[in-house]
């Protein structure tokens, strides 16, 4: 197994940092390839040589994007997913080398393709140069067509899980509506940028047009997204959908997408197609915000659905294989090959580092607070039942008892002791949250409500003191007598 | 029979670590684009390098223009080019290559800012016309200096990472990626050795500049200052290699030098030798075509050599720890066959645009 890397951020972010800004302009790279060719065919049809002068540099700022900063931030994310999960990353590569091998070609001819037409306006003559223009969108876009089999297999294996087969695990049941979606994201991606590109000419008349033209290449996709994006969204299985739980971050993410692609849509109408003369570099940028926010929402709740797996269905982001998931609880300890010397620690950074930080994104620091080291102990074997999807611990009880100890020392400061300012209710549920919220709600996710209701405070303490006898799947309540009392009044209805 | 010891074929029975393909075809397929892609960084490091050092001198005014034009690129296809033999690499040697990165995460990781700075120092150096000489050499500088930590990090992390016992206590010193390869005064010979490759290769170049570009077409002054700067790179790579070689441990060296390695590297030194003699003649012959073509051939092969002693090297230094001829291989081939299907058609579009991009001038 490989040395586990505890940066400084969460891996997620840091992923995210790199990987959305990518996706962007890689996209961009996509639709920018059609869109040049067919503005240059346009263009030439109609003898308009103000619109060719304005394609020409808007082929300048697209190889300065996409070339550079697309092609480097591509490398970025490679990099990236061998720090953060080489085990995740060595199962694609070995699974799926020659896919992106076959990606590889399609990208050299796609940069070859690019710095050809950028340095041929003047050497190649004009079929030739569309040509050239063509060949870059079609090698581009199947560079798409070829990664987006890999990404679609990581959340939607489908048979491969048990088969192993290249062409189940790539041809899965979203790979066709996603890759339809990211075309057009791709296209509409293009407007946005070149819609930036025209802002500030100068050109009245060819501004307007340009601008149009730009806002029928947001548009048009926008709206044909709308039946796409059902598709792909029916397309998942419902253990897939059922990460979309109110509050999580999958949620929240896909709202932010649904959010600022309405507003897009509106903002285009009006900049684009109204009131084209008066559009700016303002209004250009905010465009691209709503294009990046829409984006963002749209990658960062595809990644949070697919949580606690790497791969859905057959590798959890701590390194456990679905398979091994029938022969837990451990009875041998966790292997860790590198260690930092401090066994809890090492079981912190193999098993909860890959989605958590400490103070961070996913902080733990917050959600261990005023815990004691037994009740963190007894809850470690439990993770797979939270709500929020954890992974289960592939440790065995020795593992979880120094897994405890060390989450232990980074836990926060107990609010109950530092906040002399609570009122008795808030204390009631922090005490709540911590020792009864990672698995239950009073009303929602595994309610409490109704068991607790009628009860009163003398048979609720009883219950609480034999949580362990009830069911395995409870841990013993290891609190103190002052939590102990706040919890009770909390479920007696003294606290909703 | 050799072939069946090679591949263990494993029926497919469900999701494996299996490679999807023989490990002969990964080794083959990484040396052939790790090749192509030291061709391109030599052509840009040797390039910035040359027009760095010949400041003052005549040749720069001649070689100015034609180079700095072509920087971003080659700084495209460098990038593009090392992006495969990474992949191939990590295939094989993922574990270690994995391993050997998070060790020094920090360090790999800011490869990426700085990779993307020096590409569009290139560009900014290439297409600004407002820039004096003297400022488009100042960005040149910068680039070079990002090229120097890129290229140094590449040659730490490859060196770290066929050195597993060197893992655990970096790890421990600093699980959060900050520990840098120890062995860096070995080390640095290697990459001294690597960047005066690139200027025995920039060397080539020039001499093809003068066949091929317009410019400079026919300047024999150029002709053999290309010649010197390969005769000055091929030495200085020499004497870096023979360093590094004594300053392996014994029992490495040893194995090294009864390995297959060894003869890959005699045929390496051989073929270095012959570009010698020819770079030396073409500078005296009236006709230097031939002669310049062929350097320029055997430098290719040359630097595959390399390539091939770097891989037989490692191999000696994973000795008794990894063993990739045993990997077993899945038989599901019909992946394989659409990557080859695409690198056809691949090759055919790259042949044809570059035909019509130099073929003879259309009007545009």
């Amino acid at each position: 197994m490989y040395p586990n890397w505890e940066p400084f951020i969460s891996n997620g972010l840091l992923m995210a940092i790199i990987a959305i800004p990518h996706v962007f302009v890689s996209h961009f790279a996509i639709g920018g390839g059609l869109y040049l060719v067919l503005a240059e065919i346009w263009a030439k049809r109609k003898n308009d040589n103000q619109h060719l002068e304005y394609v020409k540099k808007h082929s300048r700022f697209f190889a300065l994007t996409t070339l550079v900063y697309g092609a480097v931030t591509g490398v970025g994310i490679w990099v990236t997913i061998g720090l953060i999960h080489p085990n995740g990353t060595k199962w694609l590569i070995n699974n799926y080398v020659w896919a992106w091998a076959t990606e590889w070609v399609f990208f050299f001819i796609e940069i070859a393709a690019a710095l050809i037409y950028y340095y041929g306006w003047k050497k190649l003559k004009s079929s030739t140069h569309i040509a050239v223009g063509w060949i870059y969108f079609i090698s581009a876009w199947m560079s798409l067509v070829i990664i987006n089999g890999i990404l679609t297999f990581m959340l939607t294996p489908a048979e491969w899980v048990t088969t192993g087969n290249f062409w189940d695990g790539f041809l899965n049941p979203t790979y066709l509506p996603s890759t339809l979606f990211r075309t057009c994201i791709a296209i509409i991606v293009a407007g946005l940028f070149a819609t930036l590109s025209v802002a500030k000419e100068k050109n009245v008349e060819l501004k307007i047009r340009v601008m149009r033209r730009n806002g029928a290449f947001i548009l048009i996709p926008l709206l044909l997204s709308i039946p796409i994006g059902i598709w792909y969204y029916n397309a998942h299985p419902q253990a897939v959908l059922d990460g979309f739980t109110p509050g999580s971050a999958a949620s929240i993410a896909f709202q932010v997408m649904l959010f600022a692609s309405g507003i897009l849509f509106l903002l285009t109408l009006l900049s684009n197609i109204i009131f084209p003369r008066h559009s700016g570099y303002v209004s250009a940028g905010v465009l691209m915000m709503c294009g990046l926010l829409a984006m963002g929402g749209f990658e960062w709740s595809r990644e949070a659905i697919r949580k606690p797996f790497v791969i859905q269905g057959f590798l959890y982001s701590n390194n456990l294989l679905a398979s091994e998931v029938p022969s837990l609880p451990a009875t041998e300890p966790l292997m860790v090959t590198y260690s930092t010397g401090d066994r809890g620690r090492d079981l912190y950074l193999s098993g909860c580092r890959s989605c958590h930080t400490i103070s961070g994104y996913k902080s733990l620091d917050d959600k261990l607070a005023g815990l004691d080291e037994e009740f963190i102990a007894n809850i470690i074997p439990r993770l797979h039942l939270f709500q929020g999807r954890m992974a289960p611990f592939p440790g065995n009880d020795d593992d979880a008892i120094a897994l405890a100890g060390y989450l232990k020392t980074i836990a926060g400061p107990d609010p109950l002791t530092t906040h002399a300012s609570l009122t008795e209710t808030q204390k009631a549920d922090i005490v709540f949250q911590r020792r009864c919220g990672g698995c239950h709600t009073m009303t929602g996710f595994r309610p409490l409500a109704d068991t607790f209701e009628g009860i009163d405070a003398e048979e609720t303490e009883e219950i609480i003191l034999v949580l362990e006898d009830l069911t395995e799947e409870m841990p013993p309540f290891t609190g103190t007598d002052e939590e102990l009392k706040l919890l009770i009044a909390y479920l007696t209805g003294g606290v909703k | 029979m050799i072939i069946q010891n090679i591949i263990s074929v494993i029926a497919q029975t469900g999701p494996s670590m299996s490679i999807p393909g023989p490990y002969w075809l990964f080794t083959v397929l990484h040396w052939l684009i790790l090749t192509l892609h030291l061709l391109a960084m030599n052509f840009l490091m040797g390039g910035v390098l040359l027009m760095i050092m010949a400041k003052n001198s005549p040749y720069r005014k001649l070689l100015f223009f034609e180079n700095i034009k072509v920087f971003p690129t080659v700084m495209a296809a460098t990038i593009t080019l090392g992006v495969a033999p990474l992949l191939f690499l990590q295939v094989i040697y993922g574990e270690f290559f994995y391993s050997a990165s998070i060790i020094s995460g920090w360090q790999w990781l800011l490869i990426i800012p700085v990779l993307l700075v020096v590409y569009y120092l290139f560009y900014t150096a290439s297409i600004k016309k407002s820039l004096s000489d003297s400022g488009r050499i100042k960005l040149l500088l910068i680039s070079l200096t990002g090229l120097v930590f890129v290229s140094f990090t590449i040659t730490m992390i490859s060196d770290l990472a066929s050195k597993p016992y060197l893992w655990a206590e970096l790890y421990q010193s600093s699980p959060s990626g900050w520990s840098l390869n120890p062995s860096w005064g070995q080390t640095i010979f290697r990459w001294i050795h690597i960047m005066s490759g690139a200027l025995a290769v920039a060397g080539i170049i020039i001499q093809l500049y003068v066949l091929y570009f317009d410019k400079v077409k026919g300047n024999r002054e150029l002709l053999f200052f290309g010649g010197r700067v390969f005769l000055m790179g091929v030495l200085s790579a020499a004497t870096a290699a023979v360093i590094y070689l004594l300053t392996l441990e014994p029992v490495v060296l040893r194995q090294f030098l009864h390995s297959p390695g060894l003869h890959v590297l005699t045929t390496a030194i051989v073929i270095n030798i012959i570009i010698a003699f020819l770079v030396y003649k073409s500078s005296e012959s009236l006709s230097p075509k031939p002669m310049v073509l062929t350097s320029a051939i055997l430098a290719f092969v040359g630097v595959f050599l390399m390539v091939m002693t770097r891989h037989y090297l490692r191999l000696v230094f994973l000795e008794g720890k990894f063993d990739p001829a045993a990997l077993q291989t899945s038989d599901d081939y019909s992946p394989l066959i659409m990557f080859l299907i695409t690198f056809v058609i691949g090759l055919v579009a790259l042949f044809w645009m570059l035909k019509k991009y130099f073929g003879s001038p259309e009007k545009a």
